[in-house]
């Protein structure tokens, strides 16, 4: 079995080791988890790890989301009819997190921390005294901070890392089996997409088109560079001159 | 529970199986009750019911009340761990069933996630219960004839095409139930109560009849 390989990945085992302390913590300490970080940065990929780790309900919210349709959501989620009444559908939300003792993943929780759906999730935390995970942008501990009543109930602020060697390693490795890359060619890598999970995949499903076309094993930088491809950095390529 | 709708929020919603039924009525029931009692409330076969609460019983969620008995027997019970909605899924000696889990969590993923490969499936799976390339690759054919998932990117290297990435269809999540590959050869959703897709053997792999 592979299972290492995805676990292996940084901010998969930082996830999954914050929700572990959460679901075995000491009665009476708060239960909310932040994970924030630039996206791409494979925060997904770890919630849904560790949705599967702990049989998580997931949900995952958009710009437009209000108070109730947050609710509906995390009732459907959880195959539960939706209550006339919001406070109803809160009761049903926390009734159902606190008895089955398993946590709630909100994914995109950006969206929500701005507006007054927020309070939902503070209603919903006080209310079930469960596992809840928030994950979203870098701007989730600015947002939280204002809304003091959620803020004081985090357990543990899990910042997502950029990608480092050994997780493009295990991502090349996973991906590609068949292929051996350098690593003076994955640290160039990189650095040129700062250490952005998904762009990284991007690029190894370059290589290993280029790799494939002419026939290479295994490719380092040299070789790369002598190819004169330059890396996908998600910049649109400038005009060129006459 | 007497006539009349059972509290909205006790109740899961799609469609539910005979243990899902009795589950609930344990759950509305605020007295204490005989297995006798739960099958006239749920309309099903006496050893059917016995069956789960004798389960039920030996996971813990079930306890007798010893000081009442009927004169012909029959215990009297109660529910002494509620764990939510779901009916506890749970083998007869009470431990817990694994099987399911594996499809629960490849249905979740793909949810999660949108657009993955078998092996990176079968990864994020075995998070869950371990689980082969092979079986992740036989879920995503199955909701591939469906037309749940699409595949892109073919690859042409790889044993039949298992390099391909398989991507969720827009509006094709239709609840967190997984699509169950029924045993003859039918693809059911139990979030929808309908079976979704018969397999006519011997035929076109790709083609069948999606109902």
């Amino acid at each position: 079995m592979s299972v290492t390989k995805i676990v292996a990945l940084t901010n998969v085992g930082l996830l999954t080791s914050a929700i572990e302390r959460a679901q075995s913590r000491p009665l009476g300490l708060p239960g909310l988890i932040a994970m924030y970080g630039p996206s791409g940065l494979g925060k997904s990929v770890g919630a849904a790890w560790a949705a599967n780790r702990y049989r998580a309900y997931y949900v995952e919210c958009r710009d437009t989301w209000t108070k109730k349709a947050f609710l509906m959501a995390v009732l459907r989620e959880m195959a539960i009819t939706p209550g006339r009444s919001m406070s109803e559908m809160v009761d049903q939300v926390a009734e159902q997190l606190s008895r089955s003792g398993r946590p709630l993943i909100v994914d995109d929780v950006q969206y929500l921390l701005d507006k007054s759906v927020a309070n939902i999730i503070t209603d919903i935390y006080n209310a079930s005294q469960g596992t809840l995970v928030l994950i979203g942008e870098e701007r989730v501990p600015a947002s939280l901070a204002k809304l003091e009543r959620l803020h004081n109930r985090v357990l543990e602020w899990v910042p997502a890392q950029p990608a480092t060697l050994e997780d493009m390693q295990t991502l090349a490795r996973s991906s590609y089996p068949e292929l051996v890359l350098s690593d003076d060619l994955l640290e160039d890598l990189r650095t040129a997409v700062r250490g952005c999970l998904r762009r990284v995949a991007v690029n190894l499903y370059r290589i290993q088109g280029e790799a494939e076309a002419i026939g290479l094993q295994a490719v380092n930088l040299a070789q790369w560079k002598q190819l004169g491809r330059a890396w996908f950095t998600g910049e649109a390529p400038a005009r060129k001159r006459a | 529970m007497a006539g009349g709708r059972r509290p909205i929020n006790l109740e899961m919603n799609g469609l539910k199986d005979n243990r899902q039924r009795i589950w609930e009525v344990l759950r509305a029931e605020k007295r204490d009750f005989t297995v006798q009692h739960v099958a006239w409330s749920v309309d099903l076969d006496l050893e059917t019911v016995r069956y789960y609460i004798n389960a039920l019983k030996r996971a813990g969620y079930i306890e007798t009340v010893r000081a009442r008995s009927l004169r012909g027997g029959e215990q009297f019970l109660r529910l002494i761990k509620d764990c939510g909605v779901e009916a506890p899924q749970i083998t007869r000696k009470g431990t817990t069933r694994v099987s399911g889990l594996g499809t629960e969590a490849m249905w979740r993923t793909l949810r999660i996630l949108g657009e993955i490969s078998a092996e990176e499936l079968a990864e994020q799976a075995s998070a869950s219960v371990p689980t082969t390339p092979k079986t992740a690759y036989a879920y995503l054919l199955w909701l591939q004839r469906a037309g749940y998932v699409t595949a892109v990117g073919q690859s042409k290297s790889g044993p039949k095409g298992k390099c391909a990435r398989y991507r969720l269809l827009p509006g094709k999540y239709t609840g967190p139930k997984p699509p169950m590959v029924q045993r003859n050869g039918q693809l059911f959703d139990a979030n929808l109560g309908e079976v979704v897709y018969i397999h006519l053997p011997k035929a076109n792999p790709m083609e069948g009849a999606c109902v």
